[in-house]
């Protein structure tokens, strides 16, 4: 039963990780050395979603009555009624963003960003809709290059619809098989991939209230401006921090983690502060930026 | 003990990338499951024109790591979601021709979004579809109309369970849109 598989994965995982040798996770920085290899990089941004998501907190109804099925179909059942409250919510700003193509601009944003990487200049930039393993696993074979960076674009409000967060997950594949893999999906598999980070940028609602009603009526206003200007905002901070990402070097990681930063929340994520960018701005590190706006 | 996303992403056991999910040209209407129980509709409405404007043709969405494609045929596909008007009290006819029935409203019809998502066990279908009429009884349609559902995955997150999600968005569009085309036909 579906639920109680994922449960059981979720022990599963929490047992290995509880007794098991280090696991070998890729790096979390491009050096100077994997800048030109290999010389034939290529850049493929992905965008799954067709539309602004929306978010729930998920029922912990299963856990509170100890797991089983009883446990299990309660907590589907509030999830489900969650997530169709939720939609319907979004529905009027969804309407009023039908024309936003956020497809094109996580394209242009990619193709700033990496204009600003000496060693990206010359990368070509496809796109796709598909960012399952199988379809980036196909595209590691038809783009042709011998490694693939994937830009993974995802977009969505925060549970009480007071903020807009844009999300890039960015993972360095190799085309070629790995040698303890069986199958070609095991390219893009995390634990054999050259690099990954993840930058997250979140803009809110200039004066959010508690009722989640009436902060969507604010984003989908006036045809969606404070939308289309938060998604506009979110993204062309996007296009400062990937290349400010992979520039960065363990040593920058380890200054940034470090636990004399004071440690922050924005918007659901949390992370140690860095150096405030400028008025209603905040920039955590998560690991992986968290750049905040209290404003589009 | 406590671990980062990626700590426990590094850890979990290695598991198969399940394969995509291809969506078939059919529509299973669960509001209506006799249609139209035989009958013809009094109202017809002439379709001269189905217009693809997705800006993702082929993929609906990712899902738990899988890819959903959308139904290959697109004119057949539209053509059966279109065949659901017929227990709405509207006959769909395909006539691309004007001079086939001149009499009759014609509309021409864009989809412009399909998609499923998924927020924990629930798959959200999303459908997007603008109708554009000429002719019949009182202005013109030039509008979209939105159909959502939502479908729990209890048991199986199968083609089923997706289809079902897109299956059930087109039909709360239908009813909408079944509303307004019958009032073209008002004498």
């Amino acid at each position: 039963m579906r639920i109680l598989v994922h449960a059981g994965v979720c022990l599963a995982v929490a047992g290995a990780c509880a007794g098991s040798a280090a696991i070998a996770a890729p790096s979390p920085v491009v050096t100077a050395e994997m800048h030109g290899v290999p010389p034939d990089r290529a850049v493929q941004v992905l965008v799954a979603q067709s539309e602004i998501k929306s978010n729930i907190n998920p029922s912990n109804i299963a856990v509170a009555t100890g797991g089983g099925l009883l446990g299990g179909l309660m907590a589907a059942s509030q999830n489900a009624s969650r997530t169709k409250k939720a939609e319907a919510l979004t529905e009027p700003v969804r309407e009023a963003l039908i024309d936003f193509d956020v497809d094109s601009l996580a394209q242009n944003t990619t193709r700033a960003a990496f204009a600003q990487v000496p060693w990206l200049q010359n990368a070509t930039v496809a796109f796709s809709k598909d960012s399952s393993p199988v379809g980036k696993s196909g595209a590691l074979d038809t783009i042709g290059a011998s490694q693939v960076a994937f830009v993974e674009y995802s977009y969505d409000f925060s549970v009480d619809f007071a903020e807009l967060r844009v999300v890039a997950k960015v993972e360095f594949a190799d085309k070629a098989m790995p040698a303890a893999a069986t199958k070609p999906e095991g390219r893009v598999n995390r634990k054999n991939l050259a690099y990954a980070q993840a930058i997250t940028t979140i803009v809110s609602l200039p004066v959010p209230t508690d009722d989640k009603a009436t902060n969507v009526s604010l984003w989908s206003a006036d045809g969606a401006s404070l939308a289309r200007a938060a998604l506009t905002t979110a993204f062309a901070k996007m296009e400062q921090l990937l290349p400010r990402t992979l520039a960065l070097t363990t040593e920058d990681i380890a200054a940034m983690a470090a636990k004399t930063n004071k440690k922050g929340n924005v918007g659901g994520f949390a992370g140690r502060t860095q150096e405030s960018p400028g008025t209603g701005e905040t920039l955590l590190w998560g690991p992986g930026f968290v750049w905040y706006r209290d404003r589009p | 003990m406590l671990m980062t996303a990626a700590g426990i992403a590094a850890a979990a056991p290695a598991i198969a990338a399940p394969q995509p999910a291809q969506l078939t040209p059919t529509f299973k209407d669960r509001d209506h499951p006799n249609g139209a129980s035989g009958k013809t509709p009094a109202c017809s409405i002439r379709f001269t024109e189905i217009v693809d404007g997705r800006r993702s043709p082929e993929v609906m969405g990712v899902i738990d790591r899988r890819a959903i494609y959308a139904p290959k045929d697109f004119q057949a596909w539209m053509e059966a979601v279109l065949g659901g008007l017929a227990a709405r009290g509207v006959t769909a006819r395909l006539e691309p021709d004007a001079a086939a029935a001149p009499d009759i409203p014609s509309a021409r019809l864009t989809l412009q979004i399909a998609s499923i998502q998924s927020t924990v066990v629930t798959y959200s279908g999303s459908v997007v579809v603008k109708l554009q009429t000429e002719g019949g009884a009182g202005a013109p349609l030039d509008r979209s109309y939105r159909g959502r559902v939502a479908r729990t995955a209890y048991w199986s997150g199968g083609t089923d369970t997706l289809q079902s999600a897109i299956d059930g968005a087109f039909a709360d569009a239908l009813n909408d849109m079944a509303v307004d085309l019958k009032a073209l036909c008002a004498a």
